[in-house]
């Protein structure tokens, strides 16, 4: 696993997460994940709160503001 | 843990704290009918409700459901559960199967929280949850009717699954005899049929039904049809395909109701004979006067029997001479409305068997690791990691892989992901998807590998005399099947010497030589079950290489002590390939200056296809030219004087499989891209150019013609929409009129699509409809997003549906059917819809945006929605 957490928002795609994080449900309990794991940027993943590649069949704009 | 299980408290061990639910439901609890799809919750086939809450049970650890109440298809019940599963049933929803326990408890959830839910809450609700097979159009127009029903009063009674028939051996007597094989008649009054042609989604059981029950003057209800295989005797095989000549058993191409339209008719007219000559002679009346109705024979004397009353009777009788099926004009549900499927209670209730389910007493399952690139073989294994796993019992090298052998599939799974392997990759396929595509271009414009399969007049003096010409290159990826069921098999050594299959196969003859060649024993020594397929779309025609391979040579490895079932994970099947292979077509094309096309000259380069199906590639391969590769090119509906078509057959160690449409799924999208834009360089409105060139085709004419009125082809569209159009005579005869919108941030939406069919009588106009709505689906898949990627060194990128985008229910376009009336013999429907998809998407873009798109998908170039 790399050592730094690095977060990249995909070109109209999901935030790919790397790096040693936690990743912690509302109630507490911790979601496991693999070292590297997309998250839904898109809003429309039924699989919240990894992409489930919704946002390619959908109408979603990821330009970043900056 | 305790759990509670439609409503009975069960006790789990605690080793399966963190295992996923889906399989504790499944493996430990024995509920088959929660499906896996993808294991990482993209895909939803495992949908259960917790709390009556639409969950994903392959991303719920166990622990997590503890204190909550878990509903599977198996217990769901209720008004709600009832009036949905009732309005799937009578909308003939169900294809496949394999997604809908998932679809309509998630349909069931909805309707709990909001009991009148428009389309925009029906999509959003729904879209988790992905169907192959295209269902979604019908899906939302269930949920409406659910709605509507529960509203006007109560709900309707539950669904009751029958038992389905045991399917046993042919006896000799029974395989010599013209009906048996194909229609018995039980003494409790059922009829089964059975079927040549797997069931794998496209209806052909409820087509069979359907002529049986007419031809025999049966009651439809009282018709069941089950898969049937082994039917290899001395005079050949009984279940041989009749359309390819009856020489071996295979489901494909579309041709099932082709061929069965003649050898199913037949046998329940002989049948029905047969039963009126056994009336005859228990009534000693003239055989003549025997009048039968839905399934009851009588005699104006009043006396009358029904069928089962007198089956064991008439099987005794030969079948009386000049026995031949009805005259059309006597049709009573021949191309009628209303006939429901006769596979989809038990598929609504999640009780049918898929191969996933399949269950033996001392069975092991097992997952493969296949390599990460094409070719490369086991260097070396380090599984002691894997071994130590509770549940793993061995771990076995195979040829295509390293097998991972468990009680159950988790513990095999948990085995798997702590092996290591390294590979050997020195005859691995190392090119990427790019650099593969480059290479296709490259052969394509050198045509140093050119093989002409077509030469008609002289098309390079017609292409130097045009006055407007084309010359364009298209481009298509890579495709996986993607069926919802991953590809499964089961195998079994009985203490007989007999080696019994399971697998939904399209072909169980090449089940037969691939089982047998592997267990080094005689073909006829294996019996094979064929399944019903959690789709297929050609997938399953595989004949070596596959889990029925891997499920034998593990059986084997462990001295046949196990039944062994082999499950593919959704990555390992990606990894496996049997992709549609890329193709790149180059077409030179000119008209002359009245703007008629006077010159076609297409040149392909693709990994052959056909060369991996036994017997077929005999026929199908011939002179160095693939025809499964230059279908739809080398028979183009349209009369072009001038005519070439050359093509290369591509070298690489990507395993390549017929994909629904075949060599059309991309020879369409070249040729009437092509068409569209010789229109455009000359001038010429795209309907009126093909239209001149299908003189010789008048059905294919008449869809044109009829798809462009339907559509309003021609009127005015708002700003920002356009048409594109295109025909084909792929199958049948059809014409698809595709209408798109242009968003402000330049992205195009699909917002309709008009497909007209001509393919002959329609036996059950709905199943046809059903099958176009689906295939169109599956082409609008495939064109807007679908593409295998292989990354540097030819790593498999692609591996689940995350990168393999499926369209999910929000992206449905509004779709029209429209089939014409016919009295010409059926023909194939099932992949008929689907290459059409691509090229009038690609005209309809053209049209709104001047820009011509020659490489697929199109989300290379434009975001499609």
């Amino acid at each position: 696993m790399p050592d730094e957490v690095t977060i990249t928002p995909s070109e109209d795609g999901p935030y790919i997460v790397s790096g040693p994080v936690r990743l912690v449900a509302p109630d507490g309990h911790e979601i496991e994940h693999p070292d590297t794991y997309a998250m839904c940027r898109c809003g429309h993943s039924s699989n919240k709160p990894f992409c489930d590649g919704t946002h390619a069949t959908i109408d979603f704009d990821g330009t970043l503001a900056n | 843990m305790e759990l509670l299980v439609n409503g009975a408290a069960v006790e789990v061990d605690d080793r399966h704290a963190k295992t996923p639910l889906l399989w504790v439901l499944r493996d430990v609890l024995g509920l088959h009918g929660t499906k896996f799809g993808c294991g990482a919750g993209f895909c939803a086939a495992c949908t259960v409700l917790i709390d009556g809450r639409n969950t994903k049970s392959c991303q719920t650890a166990t622990e997590r459901a503890v204190g909550k109440t878990v509903t599977t298809v198996e217990g769901a019940s209720g008004p709600v559960v009832d009036a949905v599963r009732n309005a799937w049933h009578e909308r003939n929803v169900v294809q496949c199967g394999y997604c809908q326990p998932g679809q309509t408890l998630a349909a069931v959830s909805l309707l709990e929280s909001d009991p009148s839910p428009d389309d925009a809450k029906i999509d959003e609700w729904m879209s988790g949850n992905l169907c192959r097979c295209g269902t979604y159009p019908r899906i939302r127009a269930a949920i409406h009717e659910a709605a509507g029903t529960l509203v006007a009063g109560p709900a309707p009674e539950p669904l009751t699954a029958f038992q389905e028939p045991e399917v046993g051996r042919l006896t000799p007597e029974e395989m010599a005899d013209p009906v048996h094989p194909y229609i018995r008649i039980h003494d409790d009054g059922t009829i089964v049929a059975y079927s040549s042609q797997i069931e794998m989604g496209q209806g052909i059981h409820t087509g069979l039904a359907t002529i049986v029950a007419e031809e025999l003057d049966a009651d439809f209800e009282s018709v069941r049809v089950v898969n049937a295989a082994n039917g290899t005797g001395p005079s050949g095989d009984v279940y041989g395909n009749p359309d390819i000549g009856g020489a071996f058993q295979i489901t494909g191409a579309s041709n099932s109701m082709k061929g069965a339209w003649g050898r199913y008719r037949l046998a329940a007219a002989q049948a029905r004979a047969r039963l009126a000559a056994a009336a005859a002679e228990a009534w000693k009346v003239p055989i003549a006067e025997i009048r039968i109705d839905n399934g009851v024979l009588r005699h104006a004397s009043g006396r009358q029997a029904t069928f089962a009353e007198l089956a064991a009777q008439a099987e005794r009788l030969p079948v009386p001479e000049g026995a031949q099926p009805k005259d059309r004009s006597e049709y009573k549900l021949i191309g009628r409305e209303g006939r429901l499927r006769v596979d989809s209670v038990p598929k609504i209730l999640g009780a049918t068997r898929f191969t996933i389910d399949v269950s033996i007493p001392g069975m092991l399952t097992a997952v493969v690791l296949h390599p990460p690139r094409f070719g490369a073989t086991v260097a070396s294994i380090d599984d002691d990691a894997a071994r130590a796993e509770p549940g793993v019992t061995a771990v076995v090298p195979i040829e295509e892989g390293v097998a991972v052998v468990g009680e159950t599939f988790a513990d095999a799974q948990r085995g798997l992901r702590a092996l290591s392997v390294e590979w050997d990759d020195s005859e691995a396929e190392r090119r990427s998807s790019e650099e593969l595509l480059a290479e296709h271009v490259r052969l394509v414009e050198s045509g140093e590998k050119a093989v002409v399969a077509r030469n008609d007049g002289d098309v390079d003096e017609a292409l130097a005399d045009a006055a407007s010409t084309v010359d364009a290159i298209y481009s298509l990826p890579y495709l996986a099947h993607a069926t919802m069921e991953p590809n499964n098999a089961a195998c079994r050594m009985r203490e007989d010497g007999v080696l019994e299959v399971w697998a939904s196969t399209e072909s169980p003859e090449y089940v037969k030589m691939n089982a047998s060649a592997v267990a080094g024993i005689d073909k006829e020594e294996v019996e094979v079950h064929v399944t019903l397929a959690g789709g297929s779309f050609g997938l399953h025609s595989s004949a070596e290489r596959d889990p029925v391979t891997e499920a034998v040579e593990i059986a084997r490895a462990l001295d046949w002590k196990h039944p062994i079932k082999v499950q593919s994970l959704r990555e390992e099947e990606f990894k496996v390939g049997r992709y549609r292979a890329m193709a790149v077509h180059r077409v030179r094309a000119g008209a002359d200056s009245d703007g008629r096309l006077t010159a076609f000259n297409q040149e392909i380069v693709a990994e052959p296809t056909s060369v991996n199906l036994p017997f077929v590639r005999d026929v199908m391969f011939t002179d160095g030219v693939d025809f499964f590769t230059t279908t739809g090119a080398v028979d183009p509906p349209y009369a072009i004087e001038n005519f070439r078509l050359a093509s290369t057959n591509f070298e690489s160690r990507i395993p390549t499989m017929v994909w629904r449409s075949v060599g059309n799924s991309h020879t369409e999208f070249a040729r009437e891209s092509a068409i569209d834009e010789l229109a455009g360089a000359a001038g010429r409105d795209p309907v009126d150019l093909r239209r001149e060139l299908l003189a010789g085709s008048p059905r294919t004419l008449r869809a044109l013609e009829l798809a462009a009125e339907y559509a309003g082809w021609g009127s005015p569209l708002p700003e920002r929409r356009s048409r594109g159009i295109t025909c084909s005579g792929f199958l049948g005869h059809s014409a698809n009129v595709t209408e798109i919108s242009l968003d402000d941030r330049e992205r195009v939406h699909v917002d309709r699509i008009v497909f007209v069919l001509d393919c002959g009588i329609t036996v059950n106009p709905d199943l046809v409809r059903a099958q176009v709505e689906g295939g169109l689906l599956f082409g609008l898949s495939a064109a807007a997003w679908g593409e295998v990627v292989l990354g540097d060194g030819g790593e498999i990128v692609t591996q689940n549906f995350d990168r393999y985008p499926i369209v999910r229910m929000r992206s449905v376009p509004a779709i029209e059917v429209h089939l014409i009336d016919s009295t010409e013999p059926p023909s194939g429907v099932g992949e008929v819809s689907v290459p059409s998809v691509a090229p009038t998407l690609a005209n309809a873009i053209a049209a709104l945006t001047g820009t011509r798109i020659r490489r697929l998908p199109f989300s290379k170039t434009i975001k499609i929605y």
